[in-house]
């Protein structure tokens, strides 16, 4: 095993991002939003009538709503003041050497696409609104799976866009979601056929470049009757001053048999909103997986909820969230289950440290359907300072007499006596208590890909910097 | 001065109906007005009614022009802690009625005040119940009501305030001879080191809204909260259960069972709430249904409010049918389905149910009976 390599000393947060890069758009619509803005989002994308009618329906949708009345404290938020569309590039690089230099040079240092060439069956890049770079390996391509951005997908592939395009997450589902359907741009287009693996891992990079903008990802994933697939998504933004604003929507299709696991590092800077919306459905014996990491962002606010629609249907969470100086993660996950013999199990570990609130907000609800069911649901938190805190708010919700669920949560401070006995063995303080923060993420770490374990080690250990011994 | 002078017409107005996570119910269900003094009875073991009288306590029948100070500011506390909520302060403006009881410093009754209430008023009753246990004393109470008298609506409201070092055990159980919408609400506030063990069992028929607390105010207290609820018929509960950490070093329990028989629908919220600065507290809660009917419906929302790092809190919760492995052994031993079923259910409520005393537990049991004979 090689040795932790981490200089700790030097670095901080902000280098671990990246500064902001200047690149000078090639289009945007400015601040601010209208249905005029969204018009000319249209149009510049040339988008079939279909599209603009929903967008604009949206938009009618989204004015009436009003904001979250949960969670975290949204008033800051200034959604006059953010830019709602903004095109970096005017085609999308399908070969690495074709991405504009600067903007290459950020995802060099993030590690795309080295991570492809090692690893990665494919992987694209989105800046600000669009993406700029999507490849695929050849002999998944072949196999019929189709991996873009959102965009080209309609373009490319309509009929399948608008069979599943918000099936499962209405515009009227919530504000933001409504937002997310008004402005929507890039994102990832991921099919899978009929019993078709991919057995690597494909990839989607995510950043925000400049400040006051909104990132509205759009992604939509369909894995066929028996076919597999292991999406992972990073997402980053350099520090600024002025708060930007990322809300996704995301919706999963998992057919009968099929496997999808979804894995997320969210690792935005600590003046970005994250407002998300992800839902999968899974059919017959179909497995849905989260694997959730939330490091970064203002405030977050994501529940990815899995709706178990076919008999013996599986769905599972995993989550971490950390949460340092001025962040709330808000973060948690649904169940619903609507099917016999259905499963699902979250597991959720917090975090927090130097102020920082870590929440979590889950539901488990079994229908009148959904015989014999079985939930399963841990929530750790641990507390390193005296100014942090956590909230827990399960709601556990069954209309069927035979289902189970079980749900244990647990607060507390870094163990004492782990720490006694470590310290007893000669490590230091510090190095005790990471090695405890790291021992009580493990859970979480090992679901990761090596690549991706280590890069999270890593940014735990940064951002914890200073506040661990 | 009348309690409900204390309630101008403004804060009513600025009030609500409570909103609690995971509990629906129908707000007018537990709304009523009325301007007639609820008729009721009330009994106690004169044993120890007379000796809290010889040591210079009380336990009497109020109305709102017999409260001395400490009482009436007991009361005050918790119009003040409910502000927002407006059944709360409907019951203060309606003519106020209830048992207080009084135990001055330094005394300690072993024998438990056993209190029979008999509401058995026409008009509907707001009852309130007032505690007032001195410095270093000790009192067990066993509480029941029996409601009767074709009232629809009840709601009871307890007010209760602990010394430093006092050690208090009460236990509340609720049968009613008809169904009743009754709600419940009210906190009791600890003292330094002082030990609070609260039973409840709200097993009236018909539908239930409770929000209950026990303050842990000052540091080193203990508050140890137990509830137990049948669910028969078309029930709709809706039953929230709250420890508040406030001093240092302070400790909670919180047990709750429900089993749901028949169509009846059980909400129970149970929160550990640690406020910052309140070190070393201690909060662990366990909530669990236990669904036997087929049309039930079950929800258990616990929650935990920690802004404090130095603390233990966890919470458990479950939701289900009783363990079939568990049954087949049982039927595989001669044991009839009727049987197995009873065994199965009385030991999921046995954390809650072996404590108590044998008359609350005869009470639970019959009530328990005819459940599970309409519902198996």
């Amino acid at each position: 095993m090689t040795k932790e390599q981490i200089p700790l000393k030097e670095n901080d947060v902000n280098n671990e991002r990246g500064s902001m890069d200047k690149v000078e758009p090639v289009f945007s619509t400015g601040v601010g939003i209208s249905e005029a803005t969204i018009k000319e989002i249209s149009k510049a994308k040339n988008e079939p009538e279909w599209m603009l009618d929903l967008r604009l329906k949206a938009y009618r949708k989204y004015l009436t709503m009003p904001m979250l009345d949960f969670g975290p404290d949204l008033s800051a938020l200034n959604l006059d003041k953010i830019k709602y569309f903004q095109r970096a590039t005017d085609h999308i690089a399908r070969k690495w050497s074709d991405v504009p230099d600067t903007i290459k040079q950020t995802f060099e240092r993030i590690g795309v696409p080295k991570a492809e060439r090692q690893y990665l069956a494919g992987s694209s890049a989105q800046y600000e609104s669009e993406a700029v770079y999507s490849n695929l390996k050849h002999d998944l391509e072949s196999r019929g799976i189709i991996f873009m951005d959102t965009d080209s997908a309609l373009r490319l592939h309509p009929d399948l866009v608008k069979e599943y395009f918000g099936k499962l997450i209405s515009y009227s589902d919530n504000k933001f979601a409504a937002l997310n359907t008004a402005v929507w741009s890039g994102g990832t287009f991921l099919y899978v056929p009929k019993g078709v693996h991919a057995d690597v891992p494909i990839q989607s990079y995510f950043r925000i470049n400049a400040g006051r903008t909104g990132q509205f990802e759009r992604t939509l994933i369909i894995v066929d009757e028996g076919g597999s697939v292991n999406y992972v998504e990073g997402c980053t933004a350099p520090n600024y001053s002025e708060d930007s604003l990322h809300a996704a929507v995301v919706e999963v299709f998992v057919k009968k048999d099929a496997y999808c696991r979804y894995t997320t590092i969210q690792n935005w800077s600590t003046n970005v909103y994250s407002l998300e919306t992800k839902r999968a459905s899974a059919g017959e014996n179909a497995t849905m997986e989260w694997v959730d990491g939330n490091l970064g962002a203002k405030i977050t606010m994501k529940y990815p909820s899995v709706y178990l629609v076919g008999r013996g249907a599986t769905g599972t969470m995993l989550s971490i969230a950390a949460a340092g100086a001025g962040m709330h993660q808000d973060t948690g996950a649904k169940m619903i289950h609507m099917a016999p013999d259905t499963h699902s199990q979250i597991v959720s570990k917090s975090i927090c440290h130097d102020g920082g609130r870590a929440d979590y907000r889950g539901l488990i609800k079994y229908t009148k359907d959904a015989h014999h069911a079985h939930s399963h649901v841990e929530c750790d938190t641990i507390l390193m300072d005296k100014k942090s805190g956590s909230d827990t708010f399960p709601v556990n919700d069954i209309e069927t007499s035979d289902g189970t669920i079980e749900h244990e949560a647990r607060v507390s401070k870094v163990s004492e006596e782990q720490l006694y006995y470590l310290e007893s063995r000669g490590l230091s303080e510090s190095a005790a208590t990471q090695l405890i923060i790291m021992g009580f993420l493990e859970p979480f770490t090992k679901q990761l890909p090596m690549e991706y374990a280590v890069e999270l080690n890593r940014l735990i250990k940064f951002q914890m910097q200073g506040s661990i011994g | 001065m009348a309690t409900s002078q204390l309630i101008d017409k403004n804060a009513i107005l600025k009030s609500s109906f409570p909103k609690y996570l995971g509990i629906h119910y129908l707000t007018e269900r537990y709304e009523w007005t009325t301007s007639q003094l609820a008729e009721w009875n009330w009994r106690a073991n004169n044993n120890v009614l007379d000796q809290i009288n010889k040591v210079g306590g009380s336990v009497r029948r109020f109305n709102a022009r017999t409260l001395n100070s400490i009482e009436q500011n007991k009361i005050n506390t918790v119009i003040y802690d409910n502000q927002q909520n407006r059944y709360v302060l409907q019951h203060f403006q309606k003519p106020q009625t209830g048992i207080v009881v009084s135990v001055p410093d330094n005394v300690s009754i072993k024998e438990p005040l056993d209190l029979d209430l008999l509401l058995n008023s026409k008009v509907p009753t707001a009852f309130t119940f007032v505690l007032n246990l001195g410095n270093n004393s000790s009192l067990k109470i066993k509480q029941y009501f029996h409601i009767s008298g074709d009232q629809k609506n009840t709601s009871i409201i307890f007010a209760g305030k602990q010394g430093d070092d006092s050690h208090l055990k009460i236990n509340t159980c609720v049968i009613s001879d008809h169904s009743i919408d009754l709600a419940m609400f009210g906190e009791f506030d600890s003292g330094n080191d002082s030990q609070c063990d609260w039973s409840l069992e709200p097993n009236s028929k018909g539908n239930l809204l409770g929000d209950v607390s026990i303050n842990l105010r000052n540091p080193g207290s203990f508050g140890n909260l137990n509830t137990l609820r049948i669910g028969s018929g078309n029930d709709q509960v809706g039953f929230q259960g709250a420890v508040k950490h406030y001093g240092e070093n302070t400790t909670s329990r919180i047990n709750m069972r429900g089993v749901l028989f028949d169509s009846s629908k059980i909400n129970f919220t149970s929160i550990g709430q640690i406020i910052h600065g309140a070190a070393g507290a201690d909060a662990e809660q366990q909530s669990r249904l236990m669904t036997v009917g087929q049309h039930t419906k079950g929800t258990v929302n616990p929650l935990l409010l920690i802004d404090e790092n130095d603390v233990q809190a966890g919470h458990a919760a479950s939701v289900g049918q009783y363990d079939e492995d568990d049954l087949y052994y049982l039927l595989s031993r001669g044991i009839t389905m009727e049987q197995a079923k009873k065994i199965l259910v009385s030991n999921f409520i046995s954390p809650v149910f072996k404590p108590l005393d044998k008359k609350s537990q005869k009470l639970i049991t019959n009530y328990l009976e005819g459940s599970i004979n309409g519902g198996l």
